[in-house]
């Protein structure tokens, strides 16, 4: 390829970047999706079209008209929106806003809330573990010899602890528990149940973790239920075609404690 | 008290079922259960039932009478014409109520008027803006008003209590809160018909 094609098709691939970025800013900042010339931004698509030869440029090509498309999508729900009683000019708005003082700003918000009601809650439950909590915590002078021996409490953490220090979402929580279901069904088709171990076991120490803990969320919201064989010291998972509902759910409680040795030996099986 | 006792006996004369998922569905919408208020239809659905559209109807006829309503927020920025049950599912369902604060209750409920006022401008330019904005432009708008320390105080603020959600590119959206909470109509309307 000649030197003067390759500059040339360069100057033309960044044209169409110009255009790809133009289309992304617009989709992003919420502008005006009219900014976008659509009928000339094709009409110089068509013009480049013959000059590519490389597949990336091809690609790109693609990819251009794809936010060209949702451009056009945008430019349709936007008419729509000014068609309805909502639209105001976001020019009209801001000078009203800058005119306004504070008293004023005030009332209107205080016209327009409707705040959320809700209330926090002391159960009976919670209070037990408090009280549990309460008579186990060592006094003060306790502690400090406790504390002269290196002993590892074993700790609990819940879902709320889980949501709160954003280490999980609410959303993501429930998908992966729900993609777990679906895994359990598929590895329990044909025997009805599945090993607990080997079903939580995987290659980390915090993935064999996680895994336990959707589990055992998977078995407490209905989607499954655990089964315990005290001779054969086996536990097996029993998914649910459908998961049940509070009230069909067996109010058991098993503990499965897990720890580090545990999964290295998990491992070696 | 005697109303709501009133009430009460009047469900529980329509459908002893529906009486209790009633009762149910209060303590479900009403408590706490997460970092966030408000519950998940997905939520409802296992804890009442695959009706629970329809016990949401009837408490709404119960709460109408206490100045409250179930608020339904859908996933998006817009709500749907005709949701599907799957929009009703992953949609958040919260109680508000239904009569605005008079500005004593507003006092009260413990909002700095500057605070108030910084929120409104906010949430208004981001109405106007279908919703979402480059940050640096509400902080233009709010620094005729506001020393930058305050702003940058409220803005964190805004954004820890749910009004306002903020992305690494720097574009800032209407929270979860300020879509529960917030009559878009009527604070646009309100601040075009004031009088300056």
């Amino acid at each position: 390829m000649s030197d003067n094609k390759q500059s040339k098709i360069k100057i033309n691939r960044n044209r169409l970047l110009r255009i790809l970025s133009m289309c992304l800013a617009v989709r992003r900042r919420g502008t005006d999706p009219f900014e976008v010339e659509v009928k000339k931004t094709l009409e110089t698509m068509r013009n480049l079209l013959p000059e590519w030869e490389l597949p990336t440029d091809f690609s790109l090509d693609i990819h251009t008209l794809g936010q060209i498309a949702s451009i056009v999508e945008l430019q349709g729900k936007w008419l729509k929106l000014r068609s309805t009683s909502l639209y105001v000019d976001p020019i009209l708005i801001e000078l009203k806003l800058r005119l306004l003082d504070t008293e004023m700003l005030t009332r209107i918000f205080q016209r327009s809330w409707y705040p959320i009601v809700q209330f926090e809650r002391m159960t009976p439950r919670r209070l037990k573990e408090a009280i549990d909590y309460w008579n186990q915590l060592p006094t003060l002078d306790e502690k400090m010899t406790v504390d002269l021996v290196d002993i590892q409490e074993i700790g609990s953490i819940t879902k709320e602890d889980l949501l709160e220090s954003n280490i999980m979402y609410e959303e993501e929580f429930q998908g992966s528990m729900l993609n777990m279901w679906k895994e359990l069904k598929a590895s329990a088709i044909g025997r009805g149940r599945v090993d607990y171990w080997s079903f939580i076991k995987s290659d980390t120490f915090n993935e064999t973790v996680k895994r336990a803990y959707l589990a055992s969320f998977m078995v407490t919201y209905g989607y499954a239920s655990i089964e315990q064989d005290p001779l054969e010291e086996e536990t097996y998972l029993i998914p649910f075609e459908e998961p049940k509902e509070d009230s069909e759910i067996q109010g058991k409680s098993v503990t499965i404690p897990i720890d580090y040795e545990q999964w290295k030996k998990l491992r070696r099986k | 008290m005697e109303k709501v006792k009133e009430e009460i006996k009047h469900v529980s004369e329509i459908s002893p079922e529906y009486s209790k998922k009633l009762k149910k569905a209060v303590k479900t919408l009403f408590y706490q259960r997460h970092r966030m208020p408000g519950v998940k239809g997905w939520e409802l659905r296992r804890s009442l039932g695959k009706d629970y559209l329809t016990v949401l109807e009837l408490l709404n006829v119960q709460l109408e009478d206490l100045g409250l309503t179930v608020k339904i927020v859908f996933e998006g920025s817009e709500n749907p014409d005709n949701p599907s049950a799957e929009a009703f599912e992953s949609a958040r369902y919260y109680v508000t109520i239904t009569e605005p604060m008079s500005a004593t209750e507003l006092k009260m409920s413990g909002w700095r008027v500057d605070n108030v006022a910084a929120l409104t401008v906010t949430v208004a330019y981001l109405i106007s803006k279908q919703g979402k904005a480059p940050k640096k432009d509400v902080e233009k708008l709010l620094k005729q008003k506001f020393p930058q320390w305050k702003l940058d105080y409220n803005l964190v603020r805004f954004i820890r209590q749910g009004y306002l959600v903020d992305d690494d590119e720097g574009i800032l959206y209407m929270g979860w809160r300020a879509r529960a909470e917030i009559d878009k109509k009527s604070l646009l309307d309100l601040i075009l018909t004031k009088e300056v």
